[in-house]
């Protein structure tokens, strides 16, 4: 458990919680969230991809593997991990690669200075960080004193959030979708898990966040369930996530398909301030 | 039988007034360069000359004045002071405008009558006494000039007012006179003591940067709103250095621009002013690290002066009116060295470095031969304004000045360490090539070899990332630039010269094809996905300044909507990099549709504003080369340090 797999080290990064941090994200998620931003992270295992655009037609991949005709037939063989990453202008590739816990360390460990200064740290992202809690305690070990975020949707083994217990000094919860029925059917998760690991959090310094998406979470019974739930649980302040589609490129990349969704109108978001601010609840509203 | 014909009319006594017609012609087209009046002599002492001409320029100049201007700054943009063939014109630097203000030019000319008589004495006599033609000239032509002209310059200045209206008078004869790049200096430092009202003293500053931003075109020596014009503020900071960052930050002119100096000591206050003018896409301040600089400098001038430096037209350093440092004399092309110890190798990876540290002494003794072929053109007039001139009785070009530290630069840097890490990855770590094929390779220009060549840009590890072997690497070459250059040249690491020289600098292993823009300064050649802006403050921040500190630049873009997003932390950015060693740094905030847009219609975004290498300019008068690297470069730092995933 000394290695962790990832998708990439995005250093400077000031949207995962406070200060400028180096955000970890970790390959392998519970969640199957139509609206997902990063869907190289889903799958827990590495994967190729194929990014058409930086493609120089060069055909260096075709001449390598013989069970290629052109670049694009990757997919059809996702097992050629090797294949994929001979591309020489990396329009071909593999998403995930194995990093051990010292060299992810050593890496966080390098804008020692600038989380100082900003009062930031390290955030693990995702997918599901919680899936690979111990290696993330294996990291956290060597970074000492560095203020460490984990973004996680609830939906993991209760063990892990145990683990992560008082050695993590912050978790910021995406809370998605409140009926259960729904959430299933739109996520494929089991709100219970999500109930009973946010319960074991009582005592942790939690910041909730909400992805206002059309039409899954930002809908008037969702969003009546929304404040009920934090009423409940005593919040007075959430982040709400203004969804993008940026993650366009990436499904392409994955020959995946982009589910549809939409941001709401500002205007909306104006209003669900309003409905918080009735309820005493400060809200912040991130839009890239 | 064009050399034939050049060399009839060289022998010509009209040939060098022919010459200098023609490069005004080159510069300003036919209309203007035939209306200009060429100031020559015929005196063949070379004081001599020079004296003559300044006396022509007081006599001659045209003086205008714009009722309602509350400073009176008047350059005829109509004369040209003829080069003496042979000698360099003295730019670059910047005069001891505090020594004027001080004395007055009464007090410089009683300094004058006590030092040590010789033959230069004479020659400063008359010089100030042509200046003084001038303004008496300038006194006649109207009462509103003479009413502003009224205890100044002749006396010491005793308000901000007079202060300010001294320094833009002798600021103006300079410019008249033929000096380009004249930089303005540590203006909060050197006013501080004739500030008093707040108010009062912002309504001055701002209409001293309004007299001194106009003539931009005459100004501008390369491209428009290269000027030279640097206000060096910071160090110790006063009330001064706050009114002025305000006052340019609501004025968004391109020109004149700040170089802020920034220690541990510097207050939040300026940073945040900082980050409103920058914020603005002014391009300035640059930040310059006293921490750094200071302790460099130590090693050429001593401790007060070092304390107390200015900087060149763009950012190479300098004692303002101490030294008549000349320290842009020459662009080391880096990569040159390199092509000449490829022809033919064959061997080990180590061998190559020593191959490149002899070709590139060689390459250094030629450029330095060159420069030195050519002597710096003396200038009775600068000399006044350098206190030490005076009291050694010797002219500025003539080794007057306290200390004459000439520098060059270098480009190329990243290029040149790209290509070697990429030569000892590919040729020796993983083998799949042979040294000698690298030769072949740049030779065709990639043209068979695209695929490799896409593969060199974007295999890392690259310059700009703060890996130990990248830093190592470059660090060495350093080590081996200052083993030829200490004590002799100063030398750093950045140059306005990334375009220009990359376009007749051949293919290099880093994947650049042949003519196309070497790296820019300090940062990484593209800044690829993955890359961080914090790596680039790190690497930047372990190289080896007390060395190489002749003008070492950081030049990052950043998106505007990213900056209303993330303030905050990007000032920390900024100030943890500075503290952790970064020399100097320049930030570019461009919204990149804009820029987009503006490139394909610059006449749609008439005061759209960026940075170009040391100075700030209007996008629209910048040639499509320039433009064209902006916008990549823009795009390549759209987006980063954004949003999960």
């Amino acid at each position: 458990m000394d290695e962790l797999l990832i998708t990439g080290i995005q250093r400077f990064s000031v949207h995962d919680g406070p200060g400028i941090r180096t955000t970890v994200f970790l390959k392998g998620c519970t969640l199957r969230c139509p609206w997902c931003c990063n869907p190289e992270n889903i799958r827990g295992e590495p994967e190729v991809y194929f990014k058409a655009e930086k493609c120089i037609g060069c055909l260096e991949c075709v001449r390598r593997c013989s069970f290629l005709d052109k670049p694009g037939d990757i997919f059809r063989f996702p097992e050629h991990l090797e294949c994929a990453g001979s591309c020489p202008s990396a329009a071909m590739g593999v998403y995930g690669e194995v990093k051990g816990a010292d060299d992810v360390a050593e890496v966080i460990l390098r804008d020692l200075d600038y989380y100082i200064s900003s009062g930031g740290g390290v955030t693990f992202s995702g997918g599901e960080p919680l899936l690979q809690a111990e290696a993330i305690l294996k990291v956290t070990s060597r970074t000492g004193d560095v203020h460490t975020a984990v973004e996680t949707s609830l939906f993991a083994p209760m063990e892990s959030v145990g683990r992560l217990r008082g050695e993590v000094d912050l978790f910021i919860v995406d809370v998605k979708i409140l009926d259960e029925a729904r959430c299933r059917e739109v996520t494929g998760g089991d709100l219970e898990v999500f109930r009973r690991n946010l319960e074991g959090l009582s005592d942790e310094r939690v910041l909730i966040r909400f992805p206002a998406v059309k039409p899954y979470t930002f809908n008037r019974e969702n969003i009546r369930a929304l404040i009920r739930f934090l009423k409940e649980s005593g919040v007075d302040y959430i982040e709400v996530l203004g969804i993008h589609r940026l993650g366009l490129e990436k499904y392409r990349s994955l020959n995946l398909q982009m589910p549809e969704f939409s941001a709401p109108r500002d205007d909306e978001i104006k209003k669900l301030k309003w409905l918080l601010e009735k309820e005493s609840i400060r809200m912040n509203y991130l839009k890239i | 039988m064009k050399k034939t014909m050049l060399n009839i009319a060289r022998r010509t006594p009209l040939f060098p007034y022919l010459r200098a017609y023609y490069t005004l012609y080159l510069k300003q087209g036919l209309g203007p360069s035939l209306k200009t009046r060429i100031i020559g002599s015929h005196r063949k002492d070379i004081l001599e000359r020079r004296v003559h001409q300044l006396e022509k320029v007081c006599r001659n100049s045209r003086i205008h004045f714009n009722p309602g201007e509350r400073f009176f700054y008047s350059i005829d943009t109509r004369i040209h002071v003829m080069e003496t063939p042979g000698y360099r014109r003295l730019g670059n630097l910047t005069p001891d405008y505090g020594f004027l203000l001080e004395r007055g030019l009464e007090g410089i000319g009683d300094m004058i009558d006590r030092a040590h008589d010789g033959d230069y004495t004479g020659v400063l006599r008359r010089s100030l006494r042509a200046v003084r033609l001038y303004l008496d000239r300038c006194r006649e032509h109207s009462p509103e000039i003479a009413e502003k002209l009224g205890r100044v310059p002749l006396r010491p200045a005793e308000t901000l007012e007079e202060a300010l209206q001294s320094i833009l008078f002798m600021n103006s004869l300079l410019w008249m006179y033929g000096h380009p790049l004249i930089g303005l200096g540590r203006l909060d430092s050197i006013l501080e003591d004739y500030h008093e009202d707040p108010e009062e003293s912002r309504e001055l500053i701002r209409d001293f940067i309004l007299s001194i931003s106009s003539y931009y075109e005459f100004k501008s020596n390369v491209l428009p709103g290269d000027t030279g014009q640097v206000i060096v503020l910071g160090g110790d900071c006063n009330d001064l250095t706050g009114i002025f960052l305000e006052v340019m930050g609501e004025l968004r002119l391109p020109d004149p621009k700040v170089v802020l100096r920034v220690n541990s000591k510097t207050p939040d206050e300026i940073w945040e002013l900082s980050y409103r003018c920058l914020r603005e896409g002014l391009g300035y301040p640059l930040f310059s690290n006293d921490d750094v600089m200071v302790d460099a400098l130590s090693r050429y001038y001593s401790r007060s002066d070092a304390l107390n430096y200015g900087t060149s037209a763009c950012w190479e350093p300098l004692i303002p009116g101490r030294s008549s440092d000349q320290n842009n004399l020459a662009n080391l092309n880096l990569l040159e060295p390199l092509e000449k110890a490829l022809h033919g190798f064959r061997g080990e990876f180590d061998e190559l470095l020593e191959g490149y540290r002899q070709e590139l002494h060689r390459y250094i003794d030629e450029v330095i031969d060159n420069v030195e072929s050519v002597r710096d053109e003396p200038s009775p007039l600068l000399s006044l304004l350098f206190p030490d001139c005076i009291s050694n009785s010797r002219d500025i070009a003539l080794g007057g000045a306290a200390y004459s530290i000439n520098g060059v630069l270098t480009v190329g840097m990243g290029n040149l360490v790209n290509s070697l890490l990429n030569i000892r990855r590919l040729c020796y770590d993983e083998k799949i090539m042979d040294i000698g094929e690298v030769e072949d390779v740049l030779r065709e220009d990639f043209r068979s070899a695209e695929p490799l060549r896409v593969s060199l840009e974007v295999m890392g590890p690259m310059y700009g990332m703060d890996e130990d072997d990248v830093v190592e690497l470059t660090n060495t070459i350093i080590q081996m630039l200052d083993e030829k250059l200490e004590g002799r040249y100063k030398f750093g690491l950045s140059s306005p010269g990334y375009i220009t020289v990359g376009e007749s600098t051949g293919a290099s292993f880093d994947g650049r094809r042949s003519g196309d823009p070497l790296g820019v300064h300090i940062s990484p050649i593209r800044f690829t996905e993955g890359m961080s802006y914090t790596e680039v403050l790190n690497f930047a921040a372990a190289l080896d300044y007390r060395k190489a500190f002749n003008g070492g630049v950081v030049d990052i873009m950043v998106d505007r909507p990213f900056l209303d997003r993330a303030g905050d932390e990007f000032i920390e950015l900024i100030r943890t990099g500075l503290r952790r060693g970064v020399m100097q740094l320049q930030v570019n905030v461009v919204d990149p549709e804009i820029l987009l847009r503006a490139r394909d219609n610059p006449e749609l975004y008439p005061d759209l504003i960026v940075r170009v290498w040391g100075f700030s300019a209007y996008f629209r008068d910048l040639p499509e080369e320039y433009r064209d690297l902006l916008v990549r470069r823009a795009l390549e730092y759209s987006g980063h340090g954004g949003y999960s995933g």
